[in-house]
């Protein structure tokens, strides 16, 4: 199935517990990639370009249970590879692309959270990254002779031409000085305004000497000049992923959806003419949230004619250049596939070791669409979960034939949370095993 | 040929004279469409007709195929036009699919297209459908939908405009518009997905629309076509290495580094960073203040001290030297090897 190298123990336990819990594994997505190769040497070009100082940006279109989640993860390691530096975050009704009420801010704020280097992809790396910058610096001043403040100054001198760029300079040149006279608070405060957690001018400008702070209003620009930092400290890029864009499609409030896609818009632009330097955005949203024309990424003409797909592109010619990417929901042929990967993980990608074989998995398969019909692999999110559950229990058990048990699979159907309709409660997401 | 056949109206027959024009033209072996005996509008003499040779004799009745095959062309026709008409790709489509869609008679069949070419020249919109549709039964409604997408995505894309009209058709088929995104969605993901052999796109089968339909296979038979898992295998395969290239450990580096910088550092790293590295070996654990005391003798800062050392041993060994936050773990393994 993949290639004949063992799989290490710890990369196998990570993916196997992270699907058990009904998560996206961090790492060792690859393990269980099943087909879009196209779709992935399509991002890995972005990426590419990217750390040529290029810029890119991909809408992923896909509904409930095709993999939007698992593929922008999957991006996201891909990128971390390729030594750009990455942040996520999920928007919601309280993190937007554009707010007047701290919901950008706060989308910001998340993102800086999550910011992620590949020897630190659990996020956090925020320090890490500024250090990185100042260290770089003070080796040059103690080579050159000079004040490292002055080697700070110098190289983030072309900032101060972008919005906010001589404050955000500041900020960086503090935390040298904070470093330099043992300042602890200092430091800290330089990370948090680069966070974006002060709520309040006159408090930043009593803790750093800064008249502006990462708001609302200038969050885009922030993650700009934060690429610039990125950049200069040694890294290809930052890759921006944002999942969960239906939240905008949700919004109640003509205006707010307006102007959060209008702020879609200006990043698409930036991303198209280049002027984003190595900045990248990947966005996760339904086909509703690109299609309705009434509420959608349709409903706003200007973004109509940029998204609008290749008119070229007929008959299964297919131009992967486009920013829209759009995700196929899984077929039972993809998902014997993928079961059929995590079998070979399970096995510590070690045949002899297989718990059970194909017709295992094809009897599970049947006894998954007679319990909840074709749910099973539409919203294979439980059907994975049910399936690992069934390996440990043969793993286990090794004197019970997977025959017995595949018939004692307790699968129940999830139901789809980006819906407009609000969902009943009483939800019950668990598969369960009874011996 | 209405010069000679208008009657009292200068703009418009009369039921009698249209009647009458029909029986003539078909006398003379040709049919016209619309056709006021079969229930079609009485023609307009500023409008257009369809005139078309019969090979058999004309009908004395429109069968409901022939009525939803009507139908079906007409809201595509405004489905897929936008503001003008359907571009090339779209009327092939639309030709060639909509027959095996819906069986016609060897009449019906030279009718239709007439019929066709009409709509075509006037443009229609959606007004005055809603009896016609409700003629129609809930399963046909589906498929028609179904067919109405695929030719909106014949050229390729369903535009803005195109998903508007759909919109409102799927409206007034009473369908969800949800349904008309997945559909939309699931046509331009397969195409995309690009099975070869596997296109056109078929349309559902001519079942639905002959009122008989034949059951939906009971849901607990699974059937796999072995022919797509063994292509998904393969492409699997394909992302596998390209991914493999990509996570998988890098060559080591090339071990013919000249002696001066193998003085400078260890793995590429300068005297600072290098002496840090050292210093990790003395213990398996450390506490951050330790560290950060080390570091600062060596006048580095410990988080991007460390981010730099790590990024080396991923460079060589695909994998962190340190690890955690407070307490800090030392990878031996990673640390003999960015050592030796």
């Amino acid at each position: 199935m993949t290639n004949g190298n063992l799989i290490k123990a710890k990369d196998r336990d990570m993916v196997i517990q992270s699907l058990q819990a009904g998560v996206v594994p961090r790492k060792g997505q690859h393990f269980i990639q099943v087909g879009r190769v196209e779709e992935i040497k399509a991002v890995i070009r972005d990426l590419d370009r990217m750390g040529e100082g290029g810029s890119a940006i991909r809408f992923v279109i896909g509904e409930y249970g095709s993999g939007k989640t698992f593929f922008l993860s999957l991006v996201r390691s891909i990128a971390l590879e390729k030594k750009l530096v990455t942040a996520h975050a999920d928007l919601t009704p309280d993190r937007r692309l554009h707010a007047t009420g701290g919901q950008a801010r706060s989308l910001y704020a998340e993102l800086m959270q999550n910011l992620a280097t590949r020897t630190k992809p659990e996020g956090g790396a925020l320090p890490s990254i500024v250090e990185r910058f100042v260290t770089s610096a003070v080796s040059e001043g103690r080579d050159r002779n000079i004040d490292p403040e002055a080697v700070i100054r110098e190289r983030l001198e072309h900032l101060a031409e972008m919005v906010g760029g001589y404050d955000f300079a500041e900020v960086i040149a503090a935390y040298w000085k904070g470093h330099d006279n043992g300042d602890e608070s200092l430091k800290m405060n330089a990370i948090r305004w680069l966070r974006g957690e002060f709520t309040t001018k006159t408090d930043a400008r009593q803790a750093l000497g800064v008249r502006t702070i990462v708001d609302d209003a200038n969050f885009y620009d922030q993650l700009k000049l934060f690429t610039q930092l990125i950049r200069l400290s040694g890294y290809a890029g930052l890759l921006i992923s944002l999942d969960e864009l239906v939240n905008l499609y949700k919004l109640a409030n003509t205006q707010a959806r307006k102007s959060n896609y209008e702020q879609i818009l200006r990043i698409l632009n930036d991303c198209l003419q280049g002027h984003s330097v190595g900045l990248g955005f990947v966005m996760g949203g339904t086909p509703d949230f690109l299609m309705d024309t009434r509420r959608g990424l349709y409903s706003y003409a200007a973004l109509q004619s940029r998204l609008a797909e290749n008119t070229f592109a007929v008959n299964g010619l297919v131009d992967y250049n486009n920013p829209i990417l759009r995700l196929g929901n899984l077929s039972p042929e993809d998902l014997f596939v993928l079961l059929g990967k995590i079998r070979h993980v399970f096995a510590f990608g070690d045949r002899a070791q297989y718990l059970l074989p194909d017709e295992g998995i094809q009897g599970f398969m049947v006894h998954c669409s007679q319990r909840i019909g074709e749910a099973y692999f539409r919203t294979p999110r439980n059907t994975i979960k049910a399936f690992i559950d069934l390996l440990s229990v043969l793993e286990q058990n090794q004197q019970v034939s997977w025959k017995d048990l595949v018939v004692q699979v307790n699968i129940g159907a999830e139901s789809n949370p980006d819906a407009l309709v609000p969902q009943a409660e009483d939800e019950d997401d668990l598969a369960t095993f009874r011996l | 040929m209405f010069q000679y056949w208008s009657g009292t109206n200068p703009e418009k027959l009369g039921k009698g004279e249209a009647e009458g024009l029909s029986q003539i033209l078909e006398r003379l072996g040709y049919g016209i469409e619309p056709d006021a005996r079969l229930g079609g509008a009485v023609p307009k003499l500023t409008g257009w007709v369809g005139i078309f040779r019969l090979e058999v004799n004309d009908l004395s009745y429109l069968s409901a195929e022939y009525l939803t095959a009507t139908l079906i062309a007409h809201l595509a026709i405004v489905v897929a036009s936008g503001d003008e008409l359907p571009n090339s790709v779209e009327q092939e489509y639309l030709r060639t699919y909509l027959e095996s869609l819906i069986p016609l008679t060897r009449s019906e069949r030279s009718r239709f297209q007439a019929h066709l070419q009409l709509l075509l020249q006037e443009k229609p919109n959606l007004r005055g459908l809603k009896a016609r549709i409700e003629a129609v039964s809930s399963e046909t409604r589906g498929a028609i939908a179904q067919f109405l997408v695929n030719v909106a995505v014949a050229d390729g894309q369903a535009s803005p405009k195109e998903i508007d009209r759909l919109t409102k058709v799927y409206t007034l088929l009473e369908l969800d518009s949800q349904t008309l995104y997945s559909n939309v969605h699931n046509i331009s993901a397969n195409s995309v997905n690009s099975r070869p052999a596997i296109e056109p796109i078929t349309v559902r089968a001519a079942s639905p629309s002959q009122g008989h339909r034949i059951p939906a296979p009971a849901q607990n038979s699974l059937v796999l076509d072995m022919s797509i898992v063994e292509s998904k295998l393969s492409e699997s395969q394909e992302v596998s290495s390209l991914l493999a290239d990509i996570f998988g450990e890098e060559p080591p580096v090339s071990l013919g580094a000249s002696p001066t910088e193998i003085e400078a550092g260890i793995a590429g790293l300068d005297a600072a960073h290098s002496q840090l590295l050292q210093a990790l070996a003395q213990k398996a654990e450390w506490r951050r203040a330790e560290l950060a005391a080390i570091a600062l003798a060596l006048n580095l800062m410990l988080d991007g001290a460390l981010e730099v050392i790590n990024e080396a041993a991923f460079d060589q060994c695909d994998n962190a030297v340190i690890e955690g936050d407070d307490p800090f773990e030392v990878n031996a393994e990673v640390l003999q090897e960015l050592l030796a």
